[in-house]
């Protein structure tokens, strides 16, 4: 007999191998069990799914004042923000004058992902071509991106030279999420996680130090700002290569 | 100032996204969870020697967001302060309608936990600590851990289900 306290520990990941093992026979023989699994799961999905969006707004200014010096992030890359942009277009700002921001503030905005600015020739306006669409104010892969994110392994051989495939994971929330780094016109690195058929950009930076050596490698790094949005995202470990074919041939639904 | 203390401001900046989100479940509201994040930064800066490199900052930062939450609900309680409710259809810039009213549901549901189960909530469904993490820095065995989480689910489940009372 399994109590719902050991159930509600495996759903979550945290059962040691023997009892895990020992749930995972039970379930197979009791539609009951897997059930209530499912329940604990689904539930922990939305709980995670109702906050997340707290991760995406601006910071307050108070609060980065209140550390005093320490926001900057140096070395960090040029971010391009997806959520100030989408803002800007439906709200207006209020100004009380001219304002600088301080390098605190902006090393914030890094760390919260509102990743706003757009520095030298690229434009975000001109994502809404190529590589991304949005849909519903939500930026989404398309083209020869969607296609690498539904269909390339992590680090294999770089297609075609453009798309490279970092790594997949499960998240938090119960997504599939893969980082890519794209290199057209602009060398970019981001990380996107599939919801309803559609996968959707969480974070896009532009990278610089690809834009320096020119060409990028599929297992070199990626940006600060994109492992800081894995690190937040992903639940236990990364997919291996067994589980992410799978993941490709279910098309990237969850089991 | 000293490259241990730099680097833990810099850490806590990459945090404050984190930090907010844990106030928000554990306090219910906007301001007070903003209030919560600044005065739990403020007391970690003071006491920036007693937390070690290497060691979770994020665990280090809960630990003092929620003392700093406990000794404000005993002010208030002092003060007999009334909570407000909390706003309804609050914007959090979810995505899709039917994303919002979901997340506004759970959000609600989880309000009306007591302040025990909430903060478990907060700490492992929300921010995705493992139950050992959760344990120490609440400060309890491993299975009252468990034990909250599971009735705080159980309560959770009834509410999202509409039943209409609940024992917290």
């Amino acid at each position: 007999m399994i109590d719902d306290e050991t159930l509600m520990a495996y759903a979550d990941g945290e059962l040691d191998a023997p009892t895990r093992d020992a749930v995972q026979r039970a379930i197979a023989d009791d539609p009951q069990l897997a059930e209530r699994v499912r329940r604990h799961q689904a539930l922990r999905g939305r709980v995670s799914a109702a906050f997340e969006p707290v991760l995406r707004e601006p910071v307050p200014p108070s609060l980065i004042d209140a550390l005093g010096d320490a926001g900057t992030t140096p070395g960090d890359s040029k971010l391009v923000d997806l959520a100030a942009q989408r803002a800007a277009k439906t709200a207006e700002r209020p100004r009380q004058g001219p304002r600088r921001w301080s390098w605190p503030e902006w090393g914030a905005m890094a760390a919260c992902l509102m990743v706003g600015v757009v520095a030298g020739p690229f434009a975000l306006s001109a994502l809404d071509a190529g590589p991304f669409e949005t849909s519903a104010g939500q930026l989404v892969a398309r083209g020869g991106l969607e296609r690498a994110l539904s269909k390339q392994p992590a680090g294999a051989a770089v297609k075609d030279g453009k798309v490279a495939i970092q790594l997949s994971f499960v998240s938090a929330g119960g997504e599939y999420c893969r980082s890519f780094a794209l290199h057209e016109e602009n060398a970019l690195a981001g990380l996107a996680c599939r919801t309803a058929g559609q996968w959707r950009v969480q974070v896009l930076v532009r990278d610089d130090s690809v834009a320096a050596a020119g060409y990028r490698q599929a297992g070199s790094a990626s940006p600060a700002a994109v492992l800081r949005a894995i690190d937040e995202r992903m639940r236990g470990q990364p997919l291996d290569a067994q589980a992410e074919q799978a993941a490709i041939a279910r098309g990237w639904r969850r089991p | 100032m000293s490259p241990a203390a730099l680097r833990m401001r810099e850490e806590l900046v990459a945090l404050l996204p984190r930090l907010r989100r844990f106030g928000r479940a554990v306090t219910r509201h906007r301001e007070d969870a903003d209030d919560l994040v600044q005065m739990a930064l403020e007391r970690a800066l003071r006491r920036a020697e007693q937390w070690q490199p290497g060691t979770r900052l994020d665990s280090w930062m809960f630990r003092i967001m929620q003392n700093a939450w406990i000794d404000e609900m005993r002010s208030r309680a002092r003060r007999s302060e009334i909570f407000a409710a909390e706003e309804e259809g609050e914007h959090v810039g979810v995505s899709s309608a039917e994303a919002q009213i979901d997340a506004i549901a759970v959000r609600r549901a989880i309000a009306q936990l007591g302040d025990d189960q909430r903060v478990v909530v907060g700490l492992v469904l929300v921010e995705g600590l493992p139950y050992k993490e959760a344990a120490e820095m609440l400060d309890i065995p491993i299975g009252t851990l468990t034990s909250r989480l599971a009735r705080a689910r159980e309560a959770l489940q009834a509410i999202l289900s509409g039943a209409t009372e609940v024992q917290p």
